[in-house]
């Protein structure tokens, strides 16, 4: 696993809520340039070890460390961008998608100096980043008129307007049509292919199969596989991971969204 | 209008109504984006206990109202933050005692009058000193410029706390800042408006801009707008028709946020304006856009859907409607 520069590494680490671990002993290095599909059961703690990258649930042990930094030192945070699972953007007041995607530019702008700031350099950068998820004609739209599926793409513009060094999604395809679902795989193969680090959180494996690099299963509080998307298929001949408890949850998982999401799998 | 200016009271609520008109409504959008809308009713409760122990104590009851404000406002944000079942009872507990020692300790102060209670509960026109206005006004000045200055963090946090905290900013000192700037509005508001009808000025302009805007920074200026027409203009009419100041500039935001609710919906332009995409792009014959005729016009089709001249914008055409409100980007309420 020599080769590109680690932008990020877990060494037994452990995160949960309350100072009960959901996840725990999680080894894992991430290099510049990987996509990694981070997937397994619901419950098996995904998304707590994700967020856990993003400093949204506790470190329980362990040691995690992104560019050589640890976590908990603020400057990592805007480095790090965060696409949440979410449905909408809507709150009870109006905002428009540009409105939503200037605060990814919050990073560079210190809050106790808000006079600091180079606007043209900020209008420009959320220009760029809805150009990025073909939005760039609804800047000024209201984003509660948008579709579940723009939304979302919305909430990837906000974390690339923060320009960050690794971006981790979380299911940011979950609910979503299959129309934007193909364009929400566009923009990922984009980013990809400029180089982004990507961490992605996902039921849907299928709908990322041409960006994804590498694939990493959480079941039971724990990493249960990691390698190539090849070795996860070979591994996995439609659901049979006999040998890992919770891996048949995981395919069943799957099959079912793949089953919403238009019912290609069986 | 003249007569109105001859008495020294009315110049000092006149003044006092135009600053917290501005001032109120510019705190309150974030408090109604982070669905705290009742809040600021609570630190006016609580307010209440400082303007007694202020009566009580011979000293100026709005700096006693604003520090017992200001620490109620910093205990609710941390109790929230705390997120634990029972918040919301402790919070009603502060908000109930505070209101109740208020009332029973007026009771026992030199001054305390029904009238007085009552002034300090509803507002009256004829409360504001010239040395409250001097107070008023360097408070107002100071919470609206930090409230503008920290404005795009204070709506991030309120758009997307999760996402705030993962980006690294601090939310609970944004809160917490939110907060005092709320218990401050509230203070500076309670000669005019009256510590029970304060919240209203903070949360039923915004509720009107909400109906007419669609950006944050145009509802946002559009609710100080109306903040200060309701406020100026409710203090002149309980002049002349000798009502109380506090209930006639709420139903005043309130006669302004129907107004609101009627020309959004008596204005079918501006609704479809809202829905097609701004384009700086002229569609025309020959534009390079596919040219469909519909009915007694002609659709341009951009991006897979139609776009209709329509005065100075384009509406959405679906398919097979015309003038159908509820299609494509139907709006979500």
């Amino acid at each position: 696993m020599s080769g590109p520069e680690i932008v990020l590494s877990l060494r037994g680490a452990g995160f949960g809520y309350d100072a009960e671990a959901i996840v725990a002993g999680i080894d894992l290095d991430i290099h510049r340039g990987e996509v990694v599909a981070v997937v397994g059961p619901n419950g098996a703690g995904k998304s707590t070890l994700v967020k856990g990258i993003l400093g949204l649930t506790e470190q329980l042990g362990g040691e995690v460390r992104a560019y050589g930094v640890a976590l908990d030192d603020p400057s990592i945070r805007g480095r790090i961008g965060y696409v949440p699972q979410r449905h909408t953007l809507a709150t009870s007041v109006r905002a428009t998608v540009a409105e939503i995607v200037a605060i990814g530019r919050l990073r560079f702008r210190p809050w106790w100096q808000p006079w600091r700031r180079d606007a043209a350099k900020d209008r420009q950068a959320v220009a760029r980043a809805l150009d990025l998820v073909d939005l760039g004609d609804r800047a000024g739209s209201d984003v509660s008129q948008l579709s579940g599926g723009q939304q979302r793409r919305v909430l990837i513009a906000r974390a690339l307007a923060s320009q960050p060094d690794l971006l981790v999604m979380d299911e940011p395809t979950a609910g979503v049509d299959q129309g934007n679902q193909a364009v929400l795989g566009q923009v990922l193969a984009r980013l990809a292919s400029a180089g982004s680090t990507l961490i992605i959180v996902t039921h849907e494996i299928d709908a990322l199969a041409d960006v994804v690099t590498r694939v990493v299963v959480v079941a039971d509080g724990g990493i249960a596989f990691d390698g190539t998307p090849q070795a996860y298929a070979a591994h996995d001949p439609h659901g049979g991971h006999a040998h890992h408890p919770g891996f048949g949850r995981a395919r069943s998982v799957t099959g079912l969204h793949d089953a919403t999401a238009g019912g290609h799998h069986d | 209008m003249i007569e109105l200016l001859d008495y020294g009271f009315m110049r000092n609520a006149l003044v006092a109504s135009l600053l917290i008109g501005a001032c109120a409504p510019l705190v309150g959008i974030f408090l109604v984006q982070r669905r705290l809308s009742l809040i600021g009713d609570g630190i006016g409760h609580v307010a209440l206990a400082g303007v007694a122990v202020g009566l009580l104590t011979g000293t100026s009851p709005v700096w006693t109202a604003l520090l017992t404000a200001a620490a109620a406002a910093v205990v609710i944000e941390l109790t929230r933050a705390r997120g634990r079942t029972g918040g919301d009872v402790a919070l009603a507990l502060m908000f109930y005692g505070g209101i109740a020692a208020g009332v029973v300790l007026i009771g026992r102060s030199p001054q305390g009058t029904s009238a007085n209670l009552t002034s300090y509960l509803f507002g009256s026109i004829t409360a504001t000193t010239a040395d409250d206005l001097i107070a008023f006004t360097v408070l107002t000045v100071l919470v609206v410029a930090v409230t503008v200055a920290l404005r795009p963090w204070l709506f991030a946090v309120a758009q997307d706390e999760e996402y705030a905290r993962a980006s690294g900013l601090p939310v609970l000192g944004l809160n917490v800042a939110l907060s005092v700037l709320t218990a401050v509005t509230v203070v500076v508001s309670m000669r005019v408006v009256g510590l029970l009808l304060v919240s209203a000025l903070m949360i039923i302009p915004n509720a009107a801009a909400q109906q007419v805007s669609r950006s944050f920074a145009g509802a946002m200026q559009l609710a100080v707008l109306l903040g200060i027409i309701a406020s100026v203009g409710g203090v002149a009419t309980s002049f002349y028709a000798e009502t109380p100041s506090g209930g006639t500039i709420v139903l005043l935001a309130l006669a302004l946020y129907l107004v609101a609710q009627v020309g959004a919906r008596w204005r079918p332009a501006s609704r479809h304006g809202t829905r097609a995409e701004r384009h700086t792009h002229e569609h025309g014959p020959g534009c390079g856009h596919e040219a469909i005729p519909h009915g007694d016009h002609v659709d341009y089709l951009h991006d897979g859907h139609r776009h209709a001249p329509h005065d100075d914008h384009y509406d959405e055409h679906a398919e097979d409607h015309r003038h159908e409100p509820e299609h494509e980007r139907g709006r979500v309420r």
